[in-house]
């Protein structure tokens, strides 16, 4: 497979992951986040899992938890690790196995990836604290207080998204960067949710009207845009791959790093003649979170490391008997190998294989995050075939 | 006496039944305007669920009302509606027997045998709405439109925007909120210090700490079932911490039996243990200084531009409030305040609650502003866990040109008098007595009592009553008899809220709007009239500019133009199970928005199937929204009174006007009286206070539930002083005031302060249904009219009494 072939069917992959249609694999797989968010309530998985503190605390909070940057296959690892678990809490608690079908796992795929980029709410103080510490303040005035040659920033105060902030510094860079230099002032690097805590003081001491929001990005507008404004002339062309950059895992971190490393994009763009593209606030939502998709593609799995976990792990005891009629063979499971069909058969069968399991004194398998990618890997490898090759 | 609960109830049941038969026989019009829940898919629609808003206080719940056969049968609360959850009060619950109560008014009535007589017969309702139409052209043309008055009742959404159009439309200056029960009373101490004339909510599932001063939380609060909830949220939301509740009262009220604490208190002395309070707070440095710098006003003494001095609220407070000063006028030990003080400071986010029910205004706003300066001195003010800030929701503004003659009456000074409409655009139906009969600035040609029974509900009523009678039309829009329509010349019932299209705006404790959109659950009776076809009606008849400020066909045209103008509005979602408002909350807080509704159809679907529409968001410390009042800081010293003061200085001259800006709480010892040794706490029956109707025997069956009284007045003596006068709770007693006297039952109670009665407000109608009229006494006859010296309202916590055994 070429490198321009594997990029596309890895962007397309991507494309599933956060909620707008694609193919994996071949086979189209569509998920939506706002249907996702229903799933996750219809089936009760709230009851355990918060969202950014909505919901229950016995299971992680899926907005706040670490998974990060995990892709689809090393998440539906890490649901295979934690369903002996889960069960158990379910049964202590009284709640019924709910059957989850495959379009209603890829909803719950897409909202996992969603909630993951999306950043914490903004704490005032903090960004007030930030203000001062980065030395904003002495080119922005706020309410008219000090005498900045930048704009007061109390103007902005409408705007509640991180990312329009992201927009209007990333129009004004080039000029805030002269004027920086002229004063002798180093470009503030921006951490982890400065913006957003940036974002929320400014809110604090604007005069009030109406906010501006965004849309949640869309993967599909952003890779467009992505190659529109010739973002593609120096990613993955001569600058940062940013599929294997180490990018942060939320959209307004991912805006502070692209603020950060604003001078230096500039001269390199300088550098190779590109020009500076201008770029709307809705439309940097997209781009970023295309690029946040990028980050969270499923590497290419190695099917023969797949074909070693597979054995390994104890899979083959039942996979490959031949009794179609207790447990899917090999070659059903290959059929169907995407991290969502995984994903809910596992979620849908679990009880029954871990009884079985038991009963067999066979330990529940646990699988890391490259070993889950692998094995997927391995088993598209076996569709419709019955034995291993 | 007469047994009324046994009779009564087979009276009602009777009647339930033969109301219920009739409606089911004559309501079988088609129904196609209602969302329709079918229980099971197969099989006629015999059983529907309709959401409601529910009418039966200011509360803003929602209902679903189950519908049988075109009936409503049942009631329960909305899951889905965010001020009540599902949850459903005992007034909510009677909302049937409202519904279909023998005693509701069907049609127009017109008094014969001058008014007062009591004697009423029927008139058609063209004829009726003709004659309101025909009187107020010749007011218009004879002596102005300033003439007519509209006081403003019960009636919120739909109703009272259309009646706030066409006054302003007429040209009238003259619509007086008349409503006690809403809590306005709360509105000049905002206005004062925040600058903001919006109700506070207060985030009690995040609050560690709460002084609740007679806040009448369990009581008698605005929005009962909220508020239950909240306080559930502050004692068991948290496993692991319990945090504090004290209750400082005149009288162990329901609330205080579920507090930690309970600190008995004399009769209006709040505002000054408040001001203790925090003269320790200040001597022992446990304010948040960082919000007192940077967000406070008038805390240090300052000097003007002019170069004068002034005093600051710190200087005030060490000065004149000293804890050994405020036991002698509170009763309130010293000690006591000094540990209040420290747990309040310790123990943030902490919260002090003032009044925040309805009815029997029992704070100052002086005191008012003294309460709410203890959450600026704990950096509680628009905190998570501390006070938040509603946000204004207009809808259906008043986007109409009115014509010359308008112009002309509109600027005509208020009638409910200059002082607390034009300092703190406060409006009192006490101050509109004294004009009523004086005469000045000039004289009431009509009156409109629009469901409101000021007569009754307020402690100027009876002079009110007296004045109406030199009112030459006097028209009430309402749905019984009361104390206050018995003085109308016509009475024009509106029909019941479950057979209209309405709408409401409410908001949450937390600080989110909440708009109630309300369709009919059943077709009204034949005879009933909607009351905006009602106004409609009567607007066309005046023409002009009066019949464009009501441009909507029906009632169902003007709540589809609210849906219209939230969902341009672009912002929150539609009722529905409490995930899909969680989803835009979620979304955003964070800068981000994607409604589930994707355009005006479905989203006016989602609305009217879930019962409403919410603004989930809520960000804090947004100070200029909190702080609207320049410097836009919270205003220890009231720059908004120092203005008014200057644009309208008070009668009895300039005075101490530093002082006046600052909490004035009172700091005096209580008078010996030998003539009235005690003092008169009135307070309101937690299931009659804020109902929408007195003629519902449930609610009087357990009005008094917790004192185990009902269907009657009492009077609640301590034992000390009962021992002293040598009572028992089987004998009566005659409660004499300046006022006047009454005589009730006695009720022995320790849960009083020694020295203080206590006589409960709800029953004593002397005009209305057979189920209320002549039940008990009101104490509002009682009461000394001591006022509220910003706003003129009257205060019930000031009156003197005696008690002598009959």
């Amino acid at each position: 497979m070429t490198p321009a072939i594997r990029t596309a069917l890895c962007l397309l992959f991507v494309s599933a992951l956060i909620g707008f249609s694609s193919l994996v694999r071949g086979e189209s797989v569509s998920g939506d986040v706002m249907r996702g968010w229903r799933v996750f309530h219809d089936k009760q998985c709230v009851d355990c899992h918060a969202v950014w503190d909505q919901g229950g605390r016995f299971g992680p909070d899926l907005g706040r938890t670490r998974l990060g940057q995990r892709s689809d296959g090393q998440l539906a690892g890490v649901m295979w690790n934690h369903i002996p678990k889960m069960l158990g809490w379910m049964e202590q608690t009284g709640h019924p196995p709910a059957t989850v079908t495959a379009d209603e796992m890829a909803d719950l795929f897409v909202l996992m990836s969603f909630v993951r980029q999306l950043d914490e709410v903004g704490d005032p103080r903090r960004g007030e604290e930030i203000l001062r510490n980065k030395g904003c303040a002495a080119c922005h005035a706020t309410n008219a207080e000090g005498d900045g040659v930048g704009p007061d920033l109390a103007k902005w105060g409408q705007y509640a998204n991180p990312v329009i902030w992201a927009q209007l510094m990333w129009e004004h860079a080039p000029v805030m960067e002269e004027a920086m230099e002229r004063s002798g002032m180093s470009w503030p690097k921006l951490e982890g949710a400065d913006l957003v805590h940036l974002v929320a003081y400014v809110r604090s001491i604007a005069v009030t009207g109406e906010k501006t929001y965004l849309r949640p990005g869309s993967v599909e507008r952003g890779q467009l845009l992505f190659l529109e404004k010739k973002c593609d002339a120096c990613h993955p062309g001569e600058g940062p791959d940013l599929a294997d950059a180490n990018l942060p895992t939320s959209i307004g971190a991912l805006a502070s790093r692209m603020w950060n490393h604003s001078p230096e994009m500039a001269r390199a763009m300088r550098e190779r003649d590109v020009e500076r593209q201008p770029v709307g606030p809705q439309e940097l939502a997209d781009i970023l979170v295309y690029v946040l998709a990028l980050g969270r593609a499923d590497r290419d799995g190695d099917a023969t490391h797949g074909r070693q976990v597979f054995t390994d792990k104890g899979c083959a005891q039942c996979h490959e008997r031949d009794d179609p009629e207790i447990v899917p063979s090999l070659g059903d499971l290959g059929h169907d190998a995407t991290p969502v069909s995984m994903a809910a058969a596992m979620w849908n069968h679990g009880r029954s294989m871990l009884e079985r399991m038991t009963e067999a004194g066979i330990s529940w398998p646990v699988f890391n995050d490259r070993e889950m990618v692998d094995l997927l890997a391995f088993l598209t490898t076996v569709d419709g075939e019955t034995t291993p090759p | 006496m007469k047994d009324w609960t046994d009779l009564n109830r087979r009276e009602f049941l009777t009647a339930l039944g033969a109301a219920y038969g009739s409606a089911a026989y004559t309501l079988a019009a088609p129904q196609s305007k209602f969302i329709e829940y079918t229980i099971g898919e197969d099989g006629a629609p015999r059983e529907r669920f309709v959401n409601a808003l529910c009418t039966m206080c200011p509360g803003g719940c929602g209902l679903k009302m189950r519908v049988v056969h075109g009936c409503a049968v049942g009631v329960r609360g909305n899951k889905d509606h965010p001020v009540n959850r599902g949850g459903l009060c005992s007034r909510a619950s009677a909302v049937l027997q409202d519904l279909y109560n023998p005693d509701r008014l069907r049609q127009p009535l017109r008094c014969v045998g001058g008014r007062g007589s009591g004697r009423w017969e029927p008139v058609d309702w063209d004829e009726a709405l003709n004659t309101v139409a025909d009187r107020l052209g010749e007011i218009r043309r004879a002596t102005g439109p300033q003439g007519l008055c509209v006081v403003a009742g019960r009636d919120r959404g739909l109703a009272r925007t259309m009646w706030r159009r066409f006054t302003r439309a007429y040209g009238s200056p003259n619509f007086v909120d008349a409503f006690p029960d809403d809590n306005l009373d709360v509105l000049p101490a905002a206005l004062a210090t925040h600058g903001v004339r919006q109700r506070f909510g207060y985030d009690l599932a995040g609050a560690g700490y709460v002084i609740s001063f007679n806040s009448a939380w369990l009581d008698a609060h605005w929005s009962s079932e909220q508020a239950a909830r909240a306080f559930g949220e502050f004692r068991r939301g948290r496993p692991g911490f319990r945090p504090k509740w004290v209750d400082v009262g005149p009288r162990h009220s329901l609330t205080a039996t579920k507090s930690d604490e309970w600190v008995p208190i004399r009769p209006g002395g709040e505002g000054t243990l408040a001001l203790g309070i925090a003269h320790v707070m200040l001597r022992e440095g446990l304010y948040d200084r960082d919000f007192v710098e940077r967000r406070g006003y008038g805390f240090e003494d300052w000097t003007d531009s002019a170069g004068v001095a002034h005093l600051g609220f710190r200087r005030t407070v060490l000065r004149d409030f000293a804890p050994a000063r405020v036991q002698s006028a509170t009763g309130v030990p010293e000690g006591t305040i000094f540990r209040l003080a420290r747990e309040f400071s310790q123990n943030r986010p902490a919260v002090a609650l003032g009044f925040d029910g309805g009815g029997c205004g029992t704070q100052a706003t002086y005191d008012r502003m003294a309460i709410h300066c203890l959450n600026a001195l704990a950096g509680s003010i628009d905190a998570p866990g501390g006070v938040t800030v509603f946000s204004a929701l207009s809808l259906l503004d008043d986007d109409f040109d009115v014509d010359a003659a308008s112009d002309r009456g509109l600027v005509a000074p208020p009638l409910d008098g200059p002082v607390a409409r034009r300092r703190l655009r406060h409006h009192s139906v006490d101050t509109l007595a004294d004009a009523v009969q004086s005469g000045r600035p000039y004289a009431a040609q009509a009156l409109f009592l629009v469901d409101a029974d000021p007569v009754f509900a307020m402690a100027e009523g009876a002079r009110l009553g007296a004045a109406l009678a030199s009112i030459p039309f006097v028209v009430a829009f309402s749905s019984y008899h009361n104390d206050s329509n018995r003085h109308a010349d016509l009475i024009l019932p509106p029909t019941h809220g479950l057979h209209r299209w309405d709408f409401n705006v409410a908001h949450t404790l937390k600080g989110h709007t909440v708009v109630t959109v309300s369709q009919p659950v059943m077709p009204a009776p034949a005879m009933a009239r909607d009351p905006y076809d009602c106004l409609k009606t009567i607007a066309g008849r005046l023409g002009g500019g009066i019949e464009r400020a009501l441009p909507w066909s029906d009632a169902e045209e003007a709540v589809g133009a609210v849906c219209t103008e939230l969902f341009e509005s672009g912002k929150g979602a539609a009722f529905g199970p409490a995930n899909e408002e969680n989803w835009a909350q979620l979304l955003e807080s964070r800068g981000w928005r994607a409604p589930f509704a994707e355009n005006y159809e479905d989203f006016k679907r989602d609305v009217l199937a879930g019962g409403g529409w919410i603004d989930p968001i809520y960000f804090h410390r947004e100070w200029d929204r909190v702080f609207r009042s320049p410097p836009q800081r919270f205003a220890f010293s009231s720059a908004y009174l120092a203005r008014s003061f200057e644009a309208f200085p008070p009668a009895d001259g300039e005075g101490d006007r530093d002082r006046r800006c600052l909490p004035d709480c009172r700091i005096e010892k209580p008078k010996e009286d030998a003539t009235y040794p005690l003092e008169l706490y009135v307070y309101e029956l937690p299931n009659l206070v804020s109902v929408s109707s007195p003629n519902l025997p449930w609610l009087n069956d357990i009005a008094g539930a917790y004192m185990f009284e009902n269907w009657r007045t009492w009077v609640e003596i301590h034992p000390e002083t009962a021992e002293h006068i040598g009572l028992s709770s089987q004998d009566r007693v005659e409660v004499g005031t300046p006022r006047g006297k009454m005589v009730l039952p006695v009720k022995i109670y320790a849960g009083l302060m020694p020295g203080v009665i206590a006589i409960p407000f709800g029953f004593g109608h002397k005009t209305g249904g057979r189920w209320c009229a002549g039940v008990g006494e009101n104490p509002a006859d009682l009461v000394d009219s001591r006022k509220d010296p910003l706003t003129g309202t009257s205060l019930w916590t000031s009156t003197r009494a005696s008690v002598r055994k009959v």
